[in-house]
């Protein structure tokens, strides 16, 4: 029952800067199934959304990349940009970080997301402008008609998180790589987000792959959790099983540090009742 | 947005307020006697003492300092600059009207080199940067903030005009006339637009709207072009709006080295000639120039963003 | 002093001040290093070719245009080191005061600022050289009055920024009292970027200066200046290229020597920001 859809073996990550070359991804390897949420856990620089960028080919040449990422039977790495820029945007997409900075603040939404379905393909105005609805109908976006006519600016973060999220869907994906989605965004918001891409799994059946530092975040996503610290995977497997046994120092210690929060959180609760 | 260029438009006319002031003062400041100064105009033989009263009561010379101004500011609004020092039987806005029209011709022409050379050329040293391209037209931008306009002009000159016989050394008359001035004053102007949207460019490209619309699949050149260069532009509308008064102002000295029979040439002949009445109205029209290009690019720039369009 | 040490690790920049210095040497002595008198016409010996005793021939009235050339460093090097000495103390001293004592003497200068740096400077110049009248003194004092307010902004901002600095605050405790505070730390902070515009702006000022002259309001004609030789030299453009080239090629390589110094200098002093 389990297709794989994305095979990642071996891949590193070699950056140029003025210090010299820079290894930031140490020879990843791993697998993302089809309607399964991978989840990559680890600290800020640990190498995890460079990673996924490697893979989608978004990364400018000051970067170099070896291994292999394979998609549909091909390697992506490598592969011409023309090919990969086709894939991106229709069959893998991704959400970003930072929501108001990702739009271009001179163009409508509806312009933007018009964009790329144009780019990818050839449907007419109105059957797209129906297409953009249904998917923001789907994202519970109140008055969608009104959405697309807005401006970036004019959005609140949590509402652009759901247009890149929709745009994200819109094209019927295999696979949709969520990039620290919820980091920017307030705790009520990151709850509905995260409700979200739950529902995307299990309704629509997308591959998912959801990177975050978050370990509660991830907890309540994720199927399969991946550890990544200096651009190593340290720990890989299911969340519950290394929560109960991780075999890295690097994983022990960040679950300690959440239970210590949760402790504390408790404990306050407690006196504060 | 009304709220704010009504009170945009206060402010700038406040601003010519300050500008006509500065004006009259200076006219004010000149070391002669105007009184004097009108009787030399009007060929009075002997300037005696009492002849120099009558003409300052007839002027209302002695009128207190303010009132001399709001008159004088009536006068201007009547376009009545009066009479030019050296040949009385014209007046200075007939000087500053009949060359005025071969100034903004000129500035025009620089203009239009400079926005057809500089946005392209910006945009692909962005694009291809520390490509060769890049690199030759880096060096070319830092050579010619070295080179004097007035030299530049010369150099032309002697090229094209006594060496190839290409063009006109100077004067005006036909479009073969205005190629080389407008060459000379684009020259400086350009340097300074190319690395300003090249930089803006490169500003931009580290946006992460650029690295989204990347991931949404969109063509590179799509991309460049329609997002990166239009905010580059949008950000750079004041300072290339604010570079045509600049133009108009700058053309003084090119319109010296080419013989070119502008408003900058008759400002210099004027310095010379101590012809002040027409340095006042030269420096009335470019302060007030620059209020307004200010103000009409300020405003054309809220218009454009969507960001601030909406705001208030 | 730490730039000094890190410019004589740079060849550009150790090449470049030595150029600079040997511009400036030989006009300092120009008498010792030019082989006739500047001033001296010879209408027969008009517009010789190179020889021995011309080397670079001689212009319409027969004067020795190497001679010229090289006198005309003084005017032309030195007024521009006159007008960038004069605007930085103005400048320095506006933007001291303005950033020590706040209040209201900086809303006033900071305003005398604004309406400086709005307005277009070329115009400014000729408005005062206009009520001054046409005299080498005006044109530096017209230079440095529409250049005095890019400094004071600068300094201002850099005292602001100092102000609040441990040590300034440290020696406040110990009660030394503010003046010397600020001769002691502030001056040392301030003078490297200082040092780094100055250089850019002498550029600036010699173009300016040439400029001037060659529009006839500067230097006046018999004196040796750059700007005005060109200003004779274009007359005789066709029969005597050379007479135009010799000055031509002279401001550019001086102003070029500056400008690419300042350069230098500013990649030293911050290698993250190679272009303004």
């Amino acid at each position: 029952m389990k297709t794989p859809v994305l095979k990642v073996e071996n891949l590193f990550v070699t950056v140029k800067d003025q210090s010299g070359l820079n290894q930031v991804v140490k020879g990843i390897s791993f697998v993302l199934n089809k309607g399964e949420c991978l989840g990559i856990l680890g600290e800020s620089g640990s190498g995890k959304s460079i990673t996924m960028k490697a893979i989608i080919g978004i990364l400018d040449s000051s970067f170099s990349v070896s291994g292999e990422a394979i998609y549909n039977g091909k390697n992506l790495i490598g592969a011409p940009q023309k090919y990969l820029r086709k894939l991106r945007g229709q069959k893998i997409t991704l959400v970003m970080q930072h929501p108001m900075a990702c739009f271009d603040p001179l163009f409508s939404i509806e312009k933007q997301m018009k964009e790329t379905l144009r780019t990818h393909t050839s449907m007419a105005d109105d059957e797209m402008e129906k297409k953009l609805l249904d998917i923001l109908n789907f994202m519970c976006i109140r008055q969608p008609d009104e959405v697309l006519k807005k401006y970036p600016h004019q959005l609140s973060g949590g509402m652009l998180q759901r247009v890149m999220i929709g745009l994200a869907l819109v094209m019927d994906p295999d696979i949709i790589i969520a990039d620290e989605p919820t980091t920017a965004i307030d705790a009520i918001t990151q709850y509905e987000i995260i409700q979200e891409f739950l529902r995307i799994k299990n309704q629509r059946g997308k591959s998912i792959v959801f990177i975050s530092h978050d370990i509660g975040v991830i907890s309540a996503v994720a199927d399969k959790v991946l550890v990544m610290n200096q651009g190593c995977v340290v720990d890989q497997g299911k969340l519950d099983e290394i929560i109960k046994n991780a075999s890295d120092p690097y994983t022990r210690q960040l679950i300690r540090t959440r239970n210590k929060i949760t402790q504390k959180y408790e404990e306050s609760v407690k006196r504060s009742i | 947005m009304i709220v704010y260029i009504i009170k945009r438009i206060l402010v700038s006319i406040l601003l010519i307020f300050a500008v006509t002031f500065i004006c009259f003062v200076f006219i004010n400041m000149i070391p002669s006697d105007p009184a004097e100064v009108v009787l030399r105009v009007r060929q009075t033989p002997i300037i005696t003492e009492e002849a120099i009263k009558e003409v300052t009561q007839a002027l209302g010379l002695d009128d207190p300092y303010f009132i001399r101004y709001l008159k004088w500011l009536r006068n201007c609004l009547r376009l009545d600059f009066g009479v030019s020092y050296i040949n009385p039987s014209r007046t200075v806005w007939g000087e500053f009207t009949r060359t005025l029209p071969d100034t903004i011709l000129l500035a025009l022409s620089s203009l239009i080199i400079v926005i057809i050379v500089s946005i392209p050329t910006g945009f692909f040293c962005a694009i291809f940067k520390d490509s060769l391209f890049d690199r030759v037209v880096r060096i070319l931008v830092f050579a010619t903030t070295s080179m004097p306009a007035y030299v530049v002009g010369l150099l032309l000159m002697w090229l094209i005009s006594y060496r190839l016989k290409l063009l006109p050394t100077s004067g005006s008359g036909g479009f073969r006339h205005i190629i080389m001035p407008s060459i000379t004053i684009a020259m400086t102007y350009i340097s300074t637009y190319i690395r300003l949207i090249r930089n803006n460019m490169l500003e931009n490209m580290k946006e992460d709207y650029v690295v989204y619309a990347k991931v949404r699949g969109l063509n590179p050149w799509r991309i460049s072009i329609f997002h990166i260069l239009k905010n580059s532009l949008q950000s750079c509308m004041v300072a290339i709006g604010m570079s045509i008064p600049q133009l108009i102002s700058g053309t003084m000295v090119v319109e010296n080295v080419f013989a070119w029979p502008g408003l900058g040439k008759l400002c210099i002949a004027s310095i010379f000639n101590r012809d002040y009445p027409i340095i006042q109205l030269y420096i009335l029209f470019v302060g007030i120039l620059f209020v307004l290009f200010n103000l009409i690019f300020d405003i054309l720039q809220h218009l454009a963003d969507p960001r601030i369009r909406s705001l208030s | 002093m730490m730039m000094w040490e890190r410019i004589k690790k740079s060849k550009q920049g150790l090449g470049l001040i030595l150029f600079i210095l040997i511009v400036m040497m030989l006009g300092i002595f120009a008498p010792i290093f030019t082989p006739n008198d500047p001033y001296k016409t010879n209408l027969v010996m008009k517009f010789q070719a190179f020889s021995m005793e011309y080397p670079l021939g001689t212009d319409h009235l027969g004067r020795c245009i190497l001679s010229r050339l090289i006198y005309g460093i003084r005017p032309t090097l030195f007024l521009a080191i006159v007008t960038m000495v004069g605007t930085i103390l103005i400048g320095s001293l506006m933007g001291i005061l303005s950033g020590y004592f706040k209040g209201w003497i900086d809303e006033l200068i900071m305003r005398i600022v604004d309406v400086m740096l709005s307005f277009p400077s070329q115009i400014m110049i000729f408005a005062v050289i206009a009520l001054l009248g046409v005299n080498v003194i005006n044109v530096i004092l017209a230079n440095i009055f529409i250049k005095w307010a890019w400094y004071a902004r600068m300094i201002r901002t850099k005292v602001l920024q100092y102000r609040e600095k441990d040590y300034i605050l440290y020696s406040r405790c110990i009660g030394s009292s503010g003046w010397y505070i600020l001769i002691k730390h502030l001056i040392p902070n301030i003078s490297s970027d200082l040092v780094v515009l100055a250089t850019l702006d002498i550029g600036w000022a010699l173009i300016n200066i040439s400029t001037l002259s060659f529009l006839g309001l500067g230097v006046q004609a018999p004196t040796p200046e750059w700007g005005a030789m060109l200003s004779e030299a274009k007359n005789f453009m066709t029969t005597n290229p050379v007479q135009m080239f010799a000055p031509g090629v002279a401001i550019l390589l001086t102003v070029s020597a500056f400008n690419l110094l300042g350069d230098v200098m500013r990649d030293i002093l911050d290698p993250k920001e190679v272009i303004k």
